[in-house]
């Protein structure tokens, strides 16, 4: 797996469905990424700085949301 | 006609609706019962006389069929997920086609409301796991809306040509007695409406609340027993796309819609531009634009631009969903719209009635796609 992919969705959260989870105080991101190896994923972007949108090319990056409990996330990768 | 065909093998006797929104006191059951009672009353038939049973939304066919009082034969229980309304209706024709039942009754029920059904976080059952929830992904509103992202993206569509949509259908509740939601809206509403799950606001999402429709249908030679016009099912079929659905289809479930689509067009011996009207599962504004596409009415891409000129208003080329459908009426997960389908064949949806219409299309997108062609002719 090489981590790299494309955006194929993205949706931001204005409900609180997940009230107590870390990292999901609304309004929050999930992106839809389909990996360059072709599997899909969920996952949310890698920092709060960046809108996704559909297209995107992404990398992926891991964040430890608790002690050796890490979350696939993705940021912008562009591609030459 | 081809001997083995299921056009018009059977036919609607009768179709019964409940009072739709805030219900308290009544089970899944009890709206069952309650639409029973009016279907059989508008099929002229007593209970004694149905020998199968379909349910959905109703936990138990067993428990269902003592509360009503039925002796059927044939039955089952269909799981309480949306779109099991065209499938329910093809496992009938199917049956009446073989000999196995001659009259069966299809019976939904929803205590949603009352019971405080809601939709996403941890207890939702659609979707979830390891894939879903440590990301915040949850619900059939944000799984809708990632797919309109992309096909805003893939179309150049924005938001704001869903507005048609919701605005349309909210037109026609108001049209109809029995819808709960009949305040007209404006697209500048939609506009406005608060975010859920961007790019769906409050107005993209259908209804949650309480209700039953009944249907029966019949063999088709018996179908003029009740003394009523029939309504014979022309057409029906449905397809699945079950591979990934944990995750928005690649092709907006157009090649299972494609499948369903082209089976109950050759049955029924019709194609999209034969109808008279549509009834399309509007869960969300957006399906409604899925669906369009995936069942033949334009080419993919195309029908958030077609939609804008107003055809799927009461008297438009496409009109459809003539009771406000989920979006304004009520979610009976397909249900209803079926009942309409049927009223409006019969000449019997006053205050909204389509002129002189022969066939009615009501289709479903979703893993398991449906569709079904009702006419006043065999």
């Amino acid at each position: 797996m090489s981590g790299r992919g494309v955006v194929v969705g993205c949706c931001q959260f204005h409900r609180a469905y997940f009230p107590s989870a870390p990292g999901l105080d609304v309004p929050y991101t999930v992106i839809l990424v389909r990996l360059d190896e072709g599997p899909l994923l969920y996952s949310n972007p890698g920092g709060p700085a960046w809108l996704p949108n559909v297209g995107a090319q992404v990398a992926a990056t891991f964040t430890e949301v608790a002690p050796g409990q890490a979350l696939v996330h993705f940021n912008p990768a562009p591609r030459p | 006609m081809d001997r083995d065909s299921m056009r018009s093998r059977a036919a609607v006797a009768g179709v019964g609706t409940t009072h739709f929104g805030v219900i308290p006191g009544y089970t899944s059951i009890d709206f069952g019962v309650w639409a029973l009672r009016e279907a059989l009353a508008d099929a002229n038939l007593s209970g004694e006389a149905i020998d199968g049973l379909i349910v959905a939304r109703i936990p138990d066919n067993a428990k269902f069929a003592e509360a009503a009082g039925l002796r059927p034969d044939f039955s089952l229980v269909l799981p309480p997920t949306g779109r099991m309304a065209g499938v329910a209706v093809e496992l009938a024709c199917l049956a009446i086609a073989s000999g196995r039942a001659r009259r069966i009754a299809l019976v939904y029920g929803n205590d949603g409301k009352s019971a405080g059904v809601s939709y996403g976080g941890s207890n939702d059952p659609y979707g979830g796991g390891p894939l879903w929830e440590p990301y915040g992904m949850t619900s059939p509103g944000a799984f809708h809306a990632l797919m309109y992202s992309r096909y805003m993206a893939e179309t150049g569509a924005d938001r704001s040509h869903l507005a048609e949509v919701a605005v349309t259908f909210r037109q026609h509740a108001g049209l109809n007695p029995a819808a709960v939601m009949r305040k007209p809206i404006t697209a500048a509403d939609h506009a406005a409406a608060r975010p859920i799950a961007a790019p769906l606001h409050l107005l993209d999402y259908c209804l949650v609340n309480d209700g039953g429709v009944a249907i029966i249908l019949t063999d088709a030679g018996l179908a003029r027993e009740t003394g009523k016009a029939p309504v014979y099912v022309r057409g029906c079929r449905h397809a699945s796309d079950f591979t990934q659905s944990s995750f928005p289809p690649d092709d907006f479930w157009r090649g299972a819609m494609a499948r369903a689509g082209a089976a109950s067009y050759a049955e029924a011996g019709a194609k999209p531009g034969d109808m008279s009207g549509l009834m399309i599962y509007d869960n969300f504004t957006a399906t409604v634009l899925f669906s369009l596409e995936g069942f033949g009415y334009c080419e993919p891409g195309t029908a958030w631009r077609e939609i804008q000129d107003g055809r799927l208003r009461l008297g438009g080329r496409w009109q459809a969903n003539t009771s406000g459908g989920h979006l304004s009426e009520s979610y009976m997960q397909g249900w209803a719209l079926n009942a309409e389908a049927v009223r409006q064949l019969r000449g019997q949806a006053t205050g909204r009635a389509m002129r002189h219409p022969e066939l009615i299309h009501v289709m479903t997108a979703a893993p398991q796609c449906s569709s079904i062609i009702y006419g006043v002719e065999p």
